[in-house]
């Protein structure tokens, strides 16, 4: 079944594509043969129960796995046809094009200034270009307005909502292909949810945005594709579908799509 | 089971509408024997029964909207909840005709109808008969069964149309040869007319079986 929606997505431009990715935390598997295509410019919510291995799959797309001794990834993730667990791709290069946004906010205890020029400035970006890289970045989050005027203060002084605007500024700086993001407005109010939403949608244009959320109808409201994940007994995460937002929210094809995305079960 | 009370909810908007649609069915049933046997008591019955419709339209909206509110419901919930609402209104509606029919039988009056009854009760079985069966197949949620009674109510709506033809043509023949009765023989137009519509709707409602399955 998830193969049929995979021709379905597959007719447009992939700009990552998983193939038989499994993963494993020690010899506990955690994720089992996934394989999707995540088209160029769209945004792809990831869903499922609690422990199903979305964070999981979603870290796997930027190799944050690495960072944890255990964890073993089989399978492959291809970004632009580039194979990202070859033995010649660069964790951090890829990690500069395939951005990541945390389900709490996290700036560096530093200015809003540096938190958006840290990424340009590491990665040899010209000295001259630093602020207006950071203004279009902050302008491009929707944060502009609100720190303009305080650009040196502590990121740290923001709003909950405003330090998870920082953090997409940091991520877009250093111009990247993907961002994914790991429950990104499950710490914020409304206001601050739906100012996000407006930006990860404004984004979209240029960006792929992968987002895990567990607030179904955030995801109804922003993803143009839904890759659903399941553990059965084994507790192994699958991708047990995948589709249109339409297909996924209105009509599922799997009855335990209809039982998860219904409130049923998770 | 998660999501217990809203199951429970779901399971009486069914049971309120199977209360709806028997009251629709009785109207329809009460206005046709009023018109044929002349019974004005009973017909306006039939017409002050209408607002007990009307109100019943009104609650199950108010329970579709509150629920959309409070659950935020998705996939097949969603499906069911639009489809109901559709299918409410649908039924005022065809409540709407019966009381219309009530209401054409008291113009008439109690003298001899201008001519027999044959072929308008007939339409009135089809149609009644109609409604049952796209009630039943809305409230059945299989996706097979119900494209096999929507195909079946497709072919009983052409029968009744072929009929709703054969009264028009009847009545203008009457219209022509007793040109004192054009207005009675014009109200049993419009009842014929009111029974083909109440066809149609069920048809509507088989529609929305189809919605509500996903088709």
């Amino acid at each position: 079944m998830v193969n049929d929606f995979i021709d379905e997505i597959s007719t447009q431009e992939a700009i990552l594509k998983a193939k038989g990715l499994s993963v494993f935390y020690g010899s506990l598997q955690a994720v089992n043969n996934v394989t999707f295509n995540i088209p160029r410019n769209k945004i792809i919510a990831l869903i499922g129960p609690s422990g199903c291995g979305k964070s999981t799959l979603i870290r796997c797309f930027n190799r944050m796995n690495d960072l944890i001794p255990s964890a073993k990834v089989e399978g492959e993730i291809k970004y632009n046809d580039i194979s990202i667990y070859s033995e010649n791709s660069n964790p951090t290069d890829i990690r500069f094009k395939i951005g990541m946004v945390f389900q709490k906010p996290n700036p560096f205890p530093k200015s809003i200034f540096e938190n958006v020029a840290f990424g340009p400035k590491i990665n040899g970006f010209a000295k001259d270009n630093i602020e207006s890289i950071v203004e279009s970045s902050l302008k491009k989050s929707a944060l502009w307005d609100e720190v303009k005027d305080r650009l040196k203060d502590n990121g740290l002084t923001l709003s909950g909502g405003q330090q998870q605007r920082l953090c997409i500024a940091r991520a877009l700086a250093v111009n990247p292909d993907i961002i994914l993001m790991d429950e990104p407005a499950s710490a914020l109010d409304p206001v601050s949810t739906s100012k996000l939403e407006d930006l990860i949608q404004e984004i979209s244009s240029n960006i792929t945005v992968v987002i895990v959320t567990h607030n179904m109808q955030q995801a109804t409201r922003i993803c143009d594709y839904a890759a659903v994940m399941m553990a059965g007994e084994n507790r192994i995460g699958e991708l047990i579908e995948y589709g249109t937002n339409d297909s996924v929210f209105g009509n599922p094809k799997d009855e335990r799509t209809e039982a998860y995305v219904t409130g049923r079960i998770g | 089971m998660a999501r217990q009370e809203f199951d429970n909810s779901l399971h009486r908007l069914e049971t309120e509408i199977k209360i709806m649609v028997s009251q629709v069915e009785l109207s329809i049933e009460k206005a046709m024997k009023s018109l044929i046997e002349q019974d004005l008591v009973l017909a306006n019955e039939v017409i002050k029964n209408d607002d007990v419709i009307d109100k019943m339209q009104d609650d199950l909206e108010k329970l579709c909207v509150d629920l959309i509110r409070r659950e935020h419901p998705l996939a097949g919930d969603l499906r069911e909840i639009v489809a109901c609402m559709y299918v409410i209104e649908e039924l005022e509606r065809i409540g709407d005709y019966a009381e219309g029919i009530a209401v054409l039988t008291n113009r008439m009056g109690v003298r001899p109808l201008p001519t027999d009854l044959v072929i308008i009760p007939q339409i009135s079985i089809i149609s009644i008969s109609m409604l049952k069966t796209s009630t039943e197949t809305f409230l059945l949620k299989n996706a097979d069964e119900v494209k096999n009674r929507y195909k079946k109510l497709q072919k009983e709506d052409t029968k009744l149309d072929k009929l709703y033809k054969d009264v028009q043509e009847k009545l203008i023949e009457l219209m022509k040869r007793k040109p004192n009765e054009i207005e009675r023989a014009t109200f049993l137009l419009w009842v014929a007319h009111n029974l083909e519509r109440i066809a149609d709707r069920s048809i509507n409602i088989a529609e929305r079986s189809m919605f509500l399955v996903g088709n």
